[in-house]
């Protein structure tokens, strides 16, 4: 297996930040309730989090034992600054929905971890894909969380799009019920959502291995 | 120890050039950003597509309203403090002819759950929309007047009604008309 994959599917399954790791829960569950909060959330830690890994790869020689946890903070505390910066001047609108959250990106345990386990001991190429794919992993876990909420909890989906896209998007809402089961819009269903999600992984994985195993028995020989 | 206390210095020194730069580059922005914000906020006190509202600084700071380029009303703050836990504050829309354009909830302290029929777009708030001030008897049934009153929280109802009644008549209404006929 090559570097690049091994990453890969560390970031998008085997290790996935949200559903295996467990790390992030808080922006995770609050930010879910919609699909376009979800993916703006998504996109902007992707970001942060494979800046940061970059940043300290790059200064990992700086980062002494005494000082790094401050110094990893400190790097992460500026990216998110920056990114609220930006997102005030870009995507206002956006912001005034996620911006609570977009500041606590910093207490986003993902992006720690992923400094502190990888980044400050690897090179910077791998310590960027490891970040990417990590971003990305948590990236498509919350973005199926809040395209899910929304299903159940509005009865809508790809509703609130023109705060990214524009007011042309206005016209992607598609509506399932006009009875949603708000309680999926709400904390409970943030966390029975997120349970549900965790199992099926979990199912499936005990599919693999069990099925590879089977294949293993039938051909003793190989 | 020395090389320590230094490396933290210069990436904190760093982390707030950075931050600092991209503050002034995006600050007038995000200003612009913020006003256009809140003026579309406001405009939703209003129940009308096509409007435009302009800041006028005295005598106190009040919006005039204008729809598709006519002047139709005005839009200030008003408030009280007879709720039943003190002060109430609202926006208040009002057209020439002293008709109520549109009126929203921004503050009050009211109990939590029996007094929430003040909020922002409620249909008991609805009740004062096109409802002119010489016409309607703005009191609530109670008071003999022709506004709907909660019951189990009068003095809710009684508090806002009369804040409506007191506020309506804004002064740069009559100026304005006066203006208007002079035209």
């Amino acid at each position: 297996m090559t570097d690049a994959t091994h990453h890969l599917q560390d970031g998008l399954w085997r290790n996935n930040p949200a559903l295996v790791q467990l790390l992030g829960l808080c922006p995770l569950l609050a930010v879910s309730q919609q699909l376009v909060t979800a993916l703006a959330l998504g996109l902007v830690t992707l970001i942060v989090l494979t800046t940061s890994n970059l940043l300290i790869s790059l200064f990992r020689r700086f980062l002494i034992s005494d000082i790094r946890l401050p110094l990893q903070i400190l790097v992460i505390a500026t990216l998110v600054s920056a990114a609220d910066l930006l997102l005030q001047a870009f995507f206002f609108e956006l912001h005034q929905r996620i911006g609570l959250f977009v500041a606590l990106i910093v207490t986003n345990c993902t992006i720690l971890g992923r400094a502190e386990l990888f980044a400050r001991r690897n090179a910077i190429t791998a310590s960027i894909a490891d970040g990417f794919w990590m971003g990305f992993g948590f990236l498509w876990v919350i973005t199926l969380l809040g395209g899910i909420r929304e299903i159940i909890g509005r009865g809508t989906l790809f509703g609130g799009f023109d705060l990214i896209l524009g007011p042309s998007a206005q016209s992607w809402v598609i509506e399932f019920s006009s009875t949603p089961i708000i309680i999926a819009g709400m904390a409970p269903g943030a966390f029975l959502a997120l349970g549900c999600m965790i199992a099926c992984k979990n199912w499936l994985d005990q599919r693999y291995e069990s099925s590879k195993k089977d294949r293993v028995s039938q051909h003793p020989a190989r | 120890m020395k090389s320590a206390f230094g490396t933290l210095m210069i990436a904190a020194g760093m982390s707030a050039l950075l931050i600092g730069g991209i503050h002034l580059l995006t600050k007038s922005r995000v200003h612009d950003n913020q006003q256009t914000y809140a003026l579309e906020v406001l405009k939703t006190v209003v129940p009308r597509d096509e409007i435009a509202l302009a800041l006028q600084k005295k005598p106190s700071p009040y919006y005039t309203i204008d729809e598709a380029g006519r002047f139709i009303g005005v839009l200030f703050n008003i408030s009280t403090e007879h709720g039943y836990n003190g002060r109430i504050e609202a926006w208040l829309a009002v057209g020439l002819d002293h008709k109520v354009l549109g009126v929203q909830t921004t503050f009050h302290q009211e109990t939590p759950g029996l007094g929430d029929f003040i909020n922002a777009g409620s249909l008991w708030n609805r009740q004062f929309l096109g409802k002119q001030l010489n016409q309607a008897r703005f009191d609530i049934r109670l008071d003999k007047g022709d506004f709907d009153n909660v019951t189990g929280a009068t003095v809710t109802s009684r508090a806002y009604t009369r804040m409506i009644k007191t506020g309506i008549d804004h002064p740069a209404l009559m100026r304005l008309t006066q203006e208007q006929q002079s035209d």
